[in-house]
């Protein structure tokens, strides 16, 4: 696979009204779902370089995404590789960034590595926008977009319909790439 | 939800014909060069930068340096809150119908017997 395959990156920028070890901690956070990401949690002995993790439903049945962190380097920088179990394509690279700025922290999020013309890159492109968005409302106010609570609530309701080729027994932690 | 003051930046920052041909050439073509994109502009290098720096303080456009050259990248992020600050009913309207197929696929399942589409239709 060469550089051309690739999509050019693309980033994803908000500022949020929160200090940066907060916005850190919710980003990182381990125990609960996260509502900008899809109510799913990070599934993972530890959020530490070379690990794998998996983002897992809140009842533990369906693994969207797979992965490894990266690079870790607390609270300014994340970078994990990321595949879509529901889709074929090759895994890509995610980065947040968090910097200190006007008394709040600007928040990014990059995609890299992301096959041009898949449906993942489809896919990341519109769920990094949710993800930006949400996340940044979450930390300021507790709650994601009322958008994204009708959304999330369909989730919950197509839950039945989910894919067998996302069920969790067919993504262990140690298949993580 | 975006704040009065960065809104207002976004606002000002699309209120420019100039302005928004830069977002969608930086759109186009994530990456870009600060003089690739200059070059597409018939005004002075000094007049395409300061439309630039109003771009970029409004969140429209992130630029990074990498070595020599200021690569440019258009954010969405901006632009989807204000869009989302309008347009929760339709995704109210799209979880609707979302629902509904839940429910055809349920009756054809033989998970339900009704279903509740076409006794909508027959109404």
């Amino acid at each position: 696979m060469n550089e051309k395959n690739y999509a050019e990156k693309q980033l994803y920028r908000v500022m949020i009204d929160a200090p940066i070890e907060r916005v850190w901690s919710e980003l990182v956070n381990t125990e609960f779902p996260r509502p900008f990401f899809w109510n799913s949690r990070w599934d993972t002995p530890e959020i530490a370089t070379g690990n794998p993790y998996r983002m897992i439903s809140n009842n533990d049945k369906t693994v969207a995404v797979i992965g490894r962190i990266l690079e870790m380097d607390p609270p300014h920088r994340l970078v994990h590789s990321f595949r879509l179990t529901a889709l074929p394509d090759p895994p890509s690279t995610v980065t947040y960034l968090l910097k200190e700025k006007d008394g709040g922290t600007e928040f990014t999020l990059i995609t890299e590595h992301v096959l041009a013309g898949s449906k993942s890159e489809k896919s990341m492109d519109q769920g990094s926008k949710f993800i930006v968005e949400n996340f940044k409302a979450f930390v300021e106010t507790g709650k994601v977009t009322f958008g994204a609570r009708i959304t999330l609530a369909m989730y919950s309701l197509m839950a039945p319909l989910t894919p067998k080729s996302m069920s969790a027994d067919k993504w262990p932690l140690d298949k993580s790439e | 939800m975006i704040n009065n003051r960065d809104m207002d930046n976004v606002f000002q920052a699309l209120a420019h014909r100039s302005r928004r041909r830069m977002l969608d050439i930086v759109k186009d073509q994530p990456g870009i060069g600060v003089g690739a994109l200059a070059s597409q502009f018939d005004v002075s290098r000094i007049a395409v930068m300061k439309h630039l720096a109003i771009i970029e303080a409004a969140g429209l456009v992130i630029s990074e340096k990498q070595g020599r050259v200021r690569k440019l990248y258009f954010n969405v992020a901006p632009i989807q809150m204000i869009h989302d600050r309008w347009t929760t009913e339709y995704s109210a309207y799209w979880a609707g119908h979302l629902t509904r197929i839940k429910y055809v696929a349920e009756s054809k399942q033989g998970v339900k017997e009704k279903d509740p589409l076409k006794k909508k239709e027959s109404r």
